[in-house]
């Protein structure tokens, strides 16, 4: 996939845990570990809401395209 | 999640069939040897569809065996997982293995163009489903990964 999530960047950037990340978004640690390995297939719109919220910042700071990776 | 009624009787169905079957090939040649006597008078095909009938028998436990283990997983509750594919794949090529040789057997004896006909009808027919279920185990594993 070509699309990379930056959420342990932003994490990072705001000092902040994952789980008070997950607690704040309303998801399960073990989803939010799914979106940051690049598991993920989706991302709801309700859900890149409530992150952008939580880590104050643009949806293009956490989805990131990468021409390079793309495959399948 | 507690399996559904009809998973139980269907996995102790294949069982019971399983076992039926093991038990069924001690009497092929004696079969074999009443079906010759009514069909030609003679015992002269005894032995060609008794090879047939081992023959088809051997797929067909397999493929018993193939839906034991498919069963099992669904009343596991891994329904949509990608091992069910492989097993429904599995099923699908056993059941078009014995039309195959149910087909080579019809030719010592007519009777057996219907079982050959009849597996693979239903032999296609599994292969239908089975892309239907591939398709559905894609849609789950989409579900499942979207946040």
């Amino acid at each position: 996939m070509a699309i990379v999530v930056n959420v342990d960047v932003m994490l990072a950037k705001r000092k902040m845990s994952s789980t008070k990340l997950a607690a704040e978004v309303g998801i399960t640690p073990a989803n939010l570990s799914i979106l940051k390995t690049g598991k993920a297939r989706a991302v709801r719109f309700s859900t890149l809401n409530k992150l952008c919220k939580a880590l104050d910042c643009q949806p293009g700071d956490i989805l990131e395209y990468m021409a390079d990776q793309e495959e399948e | 999640m507690k399996p559904s009624k009809s998973i139980i009787v269907s996995l102790w169905f294949v069982r019971i069939l399983l076992l039926l079957l093991v038990v069924g090939a001690f009497f092929v040649p004696l079969i074999s040897k009443s079906y010759s006597m009514l069909a030609t008078n003679s015992d002269v095909i005894t032995f060609p569809i008794s090879i047939g009938i081992y023959a088809l028998a051997l797929p067909m436990v397999a493929t018993m065996g193939i839906l034991n283990a498919l069963l099992t997983n669904i009343k596991n509750g891994n329904t949509f997982v990608k091992k069910n594919i492989t097993y429904f794949t599995l099923v699908c090529i056993g059941v078009l293995l014995m039309g195959v040789i149910s087909f080579f057997v019809s030719l010592v004896s007519w009777v057996f163009s219907f079982f050959s006909l009849a597996f693979l009808f239903s032999g296609i027919i599994l292969l239908v489903l089975r892309n239907v279920y591939s398709h559905a185990v894609d849609i789950k594993e989409e579900n499942d990964f979207t946040i």
